[in-house]
């Protein structure tokens, strides 16, 4: 098992790809935007600029992991560079897990410097307007929705790299990757509606159950509402219980990518 | 037992035709065989013959449907023989946005070779392939020839036994391609092999001393390159000048009247300028090679 020169050299090169410092200067103009909403919409004006700005952070973490994952796998294959990658004494399991991990570390940057983008833009509007917002707390808040949007992140990779692996097109797998995100977003409205609705079968009910447990769900990761709304309060075992969950669906994840992989033909 | 020895491979490729119905099957190797010992053995054939295919299944890239290939005399599927091994593989990239240290550096992490042995290994490398001095310029400055010698020279980085080299020269100018063949002469002087696959059939006939010659999927001749050069001596071509006369006369003649026709030139005074053989050339056999196969195929 040495799948640490891959992942080097994958962070190596994700660090200097357009999309890393394209997407956080587009979270800096986010910012002014949020802002920008937050003068028009009605409402308490810090809120909902939080709100917006938190949004926006949120799917930019998102987008730049799928995007890292799919892309940087994707090119691998197609321009030939798993040819130099697998003459060495590497194994197929050692370049996945190796390309999983640069893309975590080129995820976990990424999300560390949107934090204090997100961060300082936040302490600014709220500082701008009249109204007292305790920093400290709102800081340590949005600490806290990073580290699970970081999680998330590396989740999305994973499925990143199995899509990259598992579709010929790179752009099919970029947009069945964003749909899985999307859909994993909305999971518990629609398990509601069904499971509440009297039009659908019991037998249909439970297979829509079932699939909202096995589906990922990306919604677990979404709690910007804890940073916005100071009166709520989260379990710590809510943090440690989503952490569980997407380590041990990584793996699993991971593990498929790795089978498929090595059944290819390159 | 060779280095690398290949027996009998065979492999088809499927094609699913639209929407997968129609499955189309394609025969690209029909039983490939030969051996490959400490020496520089050409492999070549025209376009699609099945010598990058022959390649990705010598690396374990591709699965074959039958036959064997030992490398040390393992199976190429156990992961140990690439530590001695080196591959270049045909249009070779690597990400632009790196230098061409970081590359090296990767090739070096994965060998485990140590930070401090890392200048030096680097500056040797780079000098073989005459490239001092770029190691920390984005590859993407660099041009075609020039990534092609990197990754060439990044090849030797673990000093292997066996390098596999698909089409090393193409793409290069005479520079460069002079470059890669004396690095190679140099290894085999060294007591390595070297297995390659090439279209430049004059650098083959020059380089090599054994090739195998493809043509749609299966060997058609594998001997010395001195062999087959002498099997397919067509005759002589002399030269000759009648004495006192300052022209040159050339005459042809068959391989077994050489003799004869030497002698009766002597008694008839006239000086023998030179005797060359009058032979294919190496391109010409292949060709032929191909013309046969068309007209059999
Ligand atoms: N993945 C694949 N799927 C289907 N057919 C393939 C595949 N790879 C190669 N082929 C076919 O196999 C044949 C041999 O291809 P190969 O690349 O081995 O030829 P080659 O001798 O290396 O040719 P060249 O000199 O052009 O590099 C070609 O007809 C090609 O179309
Ligand atoms: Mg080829």
């Amino acid at each position: 098992m040495n799948p640490f020169p891959v992942a080097k050299i994958t962070f190596e090169e994700l660090l200097k790809e357009k999309s890393f410092i394209g997407l956080l200067t587009l979270e800096v103009f986010l910012l002014f935007v949020s802002k920008l909403i937050s003068n028009v919409v009605a409402g308490d004006t810090v809120k909902v600029a939080m709100d917006f700005a938190l949004s926006f952070f949120f799917f930019t973490v998102a987008l730049y992991s799928v995007f890292v994952s799919v892309g940087s796998t994707f090119r691998d294959v197609s321009d030939r560079v798993v040819y130099l990658i697998l003459s060495k004494p590497l194994k197929r399991s050692d370049y996945v897990i190796g390309k999983f991990l640069g893309c975590t570390l080129a995820v976990a940057l990424f999300t560390f410097l949107s934090f204090f983008i997100v961060t300082s833009g936040i302490l600014t509007i709220s500082s701008t307007a009249n109204l007292y917002v305790p920093h400290v707390v709102v800081v340590e808040r949005v600490f806290l929705l990073s580290l699970l949007v970081f999680l998330m992140g590396v989740f999305l990779s994973a499925f990143g790299i199995l899509f990259a692996i598992l579709f010929t097109s790179q752009v099919l797998a970029l947009i069945s990757a964003i749909f899985l995100f999307l859909a994993g977003l909305e999971l518990s409205p629609v398990k509601e509606l069904v499971v509440s609705s009297k039009y659908v079968s019991p037998v249909n009910k439970l297979i829509v159950q079932i699939a909202y447990y096995l589906f990922p769900n990306f919604s677990l990761f979404d709690v910007k509402d804890y940073v916005v709304h100071l009166a709520i309060k989260v379990s710590p075992l809510f943090f440690a219980s989503v952490f569980i969950y997407s380590l041990i669906y990584t793996s699993a994840v991971l593990l498929v990518a790795t089978y498929l992989f090595d059944r290819r033909e390159l | 037992m060779g280095v690398l020895v290949v027996n009998n491979l065979r492999k088809t490729f499927k094609k699913n035709s639209l929407l997968g119905f129609k499955k189309e099957e394609k025969k690209v190797l029909k039983g490939i065989s030969f051996e490959v010992f400490e020496e520089i053995f050409g492999f070549i054939g025209p376009n699609g013959a099945g010598k990058t295919t022959t390649i990705k299944v010598i690396m374990d890239f591709v699965k074959p449907d039958s036959g064997e290939i030992l490398i040390f005399g393992k199976p190429n599927s156990d992961i140990s023989v690439k530590q001695n091994l080196g591959f270049l593989p045909e249009r070779p990239y690597i990400y632009g946005s790196i230098t061409g240290e970081e590359y090296l550096d990767f090739c070096a992490d994965v060998y485990g070779i140590p930070y401090y042995e890392r200048k030096r290994k680097f500056a040797e490398l780079l000098e073989l392939v005459n490239l001092t001095g770029v190691e920390e310029q984005p590859i993407s400055s660099y041009s075609k020839g020039m990534v092609q010698r990197l990754l060439f020279a990044s090849t030797l980085i673990n000093d292997p036994d066996l390098l596999i080299l698909d089409e090393p020269m193409s793409g290069l100018d005479p520079v460069g391609r002079n470059i890669i063949a004396s690095v190679m002469k140099m290894l085999k002087e060294k007591g390595k092999a070297v297995f390659y696959s090439s279209h430049i059939i004059q650098d083959v006939e020059r380089l090599s001393d054994r090739v195998a010659i493809i043509v749609d999927g299966k060997i058609k001749l594998l001997d010395s390159v001195a062999n087959i050069v002498q099997e397919f001596l067509r005759g002589y071509v002399i030269t000759v000048r009648k004495r006192g006369s300052s022209s040159l006369e050339v005459l042809k003649v068959g391989v077994d009247e050489l003799w004869q026709l030497l002698e009766r030139l002597k008694s008839e005074g006239y000086e023998i300028i030179s005797v060359e053989p009058d032979r294919l050339s190496l391109e010409e056999i292949l060709v032929s090679y191909i013309q046969e196969n068309r007209r059999a195929g």
